[in-house]
């Protein structure tokens, strides 16, 4: 499935050609005229965050894992 | 001594922990267990695993009796070396009191190798080759930097990271570094050291085996890193001096040799 994060707008593909999963996670605003680049607000990562997973627990919904939501995403063609 | 009968009081059960990153994986354990009548019986359990390599486990009760030999498999799916990590031990318990007793298969599955008790040595995780995986990262909107991030439970040894710059029309000498950090604090910079002019597309690679050279008939920079080994949490993030709000990355490409590190 192509999604497109609504907190970075990068686009990406969640199962990759190889059969495995994509962990999607935004970039850092971008540092424009020399200034640093900070880190965004409402930025999502998608890599597991191993304190939220529930062990045996295979009902969990990934988002319930990962590690920041951020504003979601949605389906791009 | 290795290899005898395995006793199990009524109390002691098999548990099955796996490790997976690949998808449709299902492992199934099989092997013959001696009941206390001396009545010998073949079993075969069936395990998912997850997929975002985090751990799944299951319970096995086994009765009393004496476990002969046991093997585990993938009999669905596909994983390669570097994919599907299991350990199969003996314990007594269940749930949350469980203790465990003995390990007695630790290693890598494919769908084409198996591992057993009395027979496969234990394997780390993080042992011998990985999966070679060709990955296609994230395309950032228009002004933003790449940032690509090594999974939780994963390792990667980076091969090569591909990426193309294109540069808008704003009069400005960009110049592209890939960083790598630790999630929080930068230990590498491998800058490419060239102008990268207004309205010019560059493919940029940053490879261990790379020399740092520039290909002037496709506009491609390659670009020398340490061969390194990074674990979950890590990050792969372009850094361009002087980039400009309409200056855009395409999807970076990415191969690595991948392992399971919980």
């Amino acid at each position: 499935m192509r999604v497109e994060c609504l907190t970075c707008r990068g686009v990406y593909n969640t199962d990759l050609p190889d059969g495995t999963r994509y962990f999607h996670a935004c970039p850092p605003l971008p540092a424009f005229g020399g200034a640093p680049s900070r880190p965004r607000p409402d930025a999502r990562n998608e890599n597991i965050d191993r304190a939220k997973v529930r062990r045996g627990d295979s009902s969990q919904p990934d988002e319930d894992r990962i590690i920041a939501v951020g504003r979601g995403v949605r389906r791009v063609p | 001594m290795p290899g005898a009968p395995f006793p199990f009081s009524g109390e002691d059960a098999l548990r099955l922990t796996s490790f997976n990153s690949a998808t449709g994986v299902v492992l199934t354990l099989e092997g013959r267990f001696e009941n206390h009548d001396g009545t010998i019986s073949p079993f075969s359990r069936a395990h998912t695993p997850n997929t975002d390599r985090t751990a799944a486990s299951v319970t096995f009760p086994m009765g009393d009796g004496r476990l002969l030999d046991v093997q585990l498999r993938a009999s669905a799916g596909a994983p390669r070396r570097g994919q599907c990590f299991a350990i199969v031990e003996v314990v007594r318990g269940l749930e949350s009191s469980q203790v465990s007793l003995g390990a007695l298969v630790q290693g890598y599955l494919t769908d084409t190798q198996r591992r057993g008790w009395p027979a496969s040595p234990f394997e780390l995780s993080t042992e011998g080759p990985g999966v070679i995986r060709s990955i296609a990262g994230t395309n950032p909107a228009a002004g933003a930097e790449i940032l690509e991030t090594v999974p939780t439970n994963a390792r990667w040894r980076l091969l090569a990271l591909m990426a193309t710059l294109v540069t808008d029309a704003n009069a400005a000498n960009r110049d592209a570094a890939l960083t790598i950090d630790d999630g929080t604090t930068v230990f590498l910079r491998a800058p490419a050291g060239q102008n990268h002019i207004a309205s010019l597309t560059t493919r940029y690679v940053w490879s261990p085996h790379a020399q740092r050279f520039t290909i002037a008939q496709d506009r491609t920079i390659t670009i020398p890193i340490p061969d390194l080994w990074l674990p979950g949490g890590f990050r792969l993030n372009t850094l361009v001096t002087n980039l400009q709000a309409g200056d855009d990355w395409g999807a970076p490409q990415l191969l690595v040799e991948e392992w399971i590190e919980d």
